[in-house]
């Protein structure tokens, strides 16, 4: 796969080749089934994308009305002249109608918004972890757990590397030897996050809940939080951890309390 | 239109393209109550309005981002004009309800189970490459959107999200690794295949 070149694939599907060179392309195809499974993987992607986009971009707009809506009421508009000429019966037909959107309105929701939430607020805990890695590089000298530290290195900048799937195997072969190391415990848990195990994250993450003198008692929650918003019917367990957050005084609080606002208006 | 209105205007289509929140705030303060008063003179509600303006706002984003598209009217004409067509096509749509949908819905049904399966299976899957999007770090999201969704060139993205143009060939090309990457691993997308 990593032979297959995109940027050519990329040209074909926009329709920027040659005839001479789209023809070229086509017959290889038929040959070369590595690179027709790389065109059907990007043609699927750029449509995930798409989709992914025009999400985004009805998100902003309806974001935008919610802004200007609050600070006006849109319902103050003129009155309609038709409105007048109802009769009873086409009155019971808007009654219907009414309760068609309402009830439409319920049923055709977007049902993953917490999805969308926590898309909008995950990110990698890069501030700590360039922290930890800074840390772990500056104290080489007479360290009697070098080993750990190594090992955590390693670990830690498989996660910088983005190497997700890396970094969780590293972490949990670290933890096996070290399980107390709460930096390995914490990386683990947001590792997990990025591979979409996210029942495995809340797991991981779960013993800082109680432990209230952690250095990443507060992220953790966050991050907790977050986890429950991808799992089914998770979205209590979100808001309760996020009322927690909320009334502290940490860096996460007020970024807590926007997020429960966002769930609350969309229960 | 003055100097100033037109520079106004040119920057705000320039943020419309990047569905930039502000510039639809910009558009519902300016042309809302025009929408509002079309609509609900046409036999539509305060809802009706909203969900049309909405409509109409994601519509002339679509229409800005093609290549070809030339703005020749002024902005509040032509989101006007969306406005009124969309309306129309759906009161068209409600008057002759069973005529309209009959037809496009004998057009559309698909042959068979399978066909229908199949379809079902590719919505499915691109809604969790959608989901998988999401979850990918905000730079990603932002330079595959910008390139993919957007259309934009390597240095209108290089300007945008303020990188260097040579970096953005390489970033790009390393955060879609990871996309396919997640893809790749995504146990229900494997699933599909």
């Amino acid at each position: 796969m990593k032979d297959v070149d995109y940027e050519k694939i990329d040209r074909y599907l926009e329709g920027k080749m040659s005839t001479e060179e789209s023809q070229d392309f086509e017959e290889k195809l038929k040959a070369d089934e590595a690179l027709a499974d790389a065109l059907a993987l990007q043609t699927d992607l750029l449509k995930g994308i798409a989709l992914f986009g025009d999400q985004q971009l009805r998100e902003n707009i309806q974001q935008a009305e919610r802004k200007v809506t609050s600070g006006e009421t849109l319902e103050k508009q003129p009155k309609t002249r038709i409105i007048s000429l109802f009769s009873t019966r086409n009155l019971a037909i808007a009654a219907s109608f009414l309760i068609l959107i309402v009830a439409g309105y319920f049923l055709l929701r977007p049902s993953n918004q917490p999805g969308r939430l926590y898309a909008n607020y995950f990110e990698m805990d890069q501030t700590t972890l360039e922290n930890e890695l800074e840390n772990l590089s500056l104290l080489g000298m007479g360290i009697a757990d070098r080993e750990r530290r190594d090992q955590l290195k390693a670990g830690l900048d498989l996660v910088q590397a983005a190497e997700y799937d890396e970094a969780t195997t590293a972490l949990q072969d670290h933890l096996k030897i070290y399980p107390q190391d709460e930096a390995a415990i914490y990386f683990l848990g947001l590792s997990l996050m990025q591979i979409n195990s996210f029942e495995e994250a809340i797991n991981v993450l779960a013993p800082f809940e109680a432990n209230k003198e952690s250095d990443y008692h507060e992220d953790a929650l966050w991050f907790q939080a977050l986890s429950w918003l991808q799992m089914k019917d998770g979205t209590d367990n979100a808001i309760r951890l996020l009322q927690q957050i909320a009334e502290g005084s940490g860096s996460n609080s007020s970024m807590a309390a926007t997020l429960l606002e966002e769930l609350n208006a969309n229960k | 239109m003055s100097d100033t209105q037109l520079e106004t205007d040119k920057k705000l289509l320039t943020e419309l393209k990047q569905g930039k929140v502000e510039a639809f705030e910009e558009l519902y303060s300016r042309y809302f109550k025009m929408a509002a008063s079309f609509v609900q003179n046409n036999g539509g509600s305060s809802e009706d309005t909203k969900d049309i303006f909405q409509e109409a706002l994601f519509v002339l984003v679509k229409k800005l981002r093609q290549p070809d598209f030339q703005l020749t009217a002024k902005l509040g004409t032509y989101t006007f004009s969306i406005v009124r067509h969309l309306w129309l096509k759906r009161l068209r749509q409600k008057g002759n309800y069973q005529l309209v949908d009959q037809d496009k819905q004998l057009e559309s049904i698909p042959l068979n189970d399978n066909d229908i399966e199949v379809k079902q299976e590719m919505e499915h899957k691109h809604e969790l490459i959608a989901k998988t999007m999401a979850n990918l770090k905000v730079e990603c999201r932002q330079i595959i959107l910008a390139s993919y969704y957007e259309k934009l060139s390597h240095a209108e993205i290089a300007e945008k999200l303020g990188y260097a143009v040579k970096f953005v060939r390489v970033k790009l090309h390393r955060c879609m690794e990871s996309l396919r990457k997640m893809v790749h691993k995504h146990p229900s997308i494997k699933s599909l295949n």
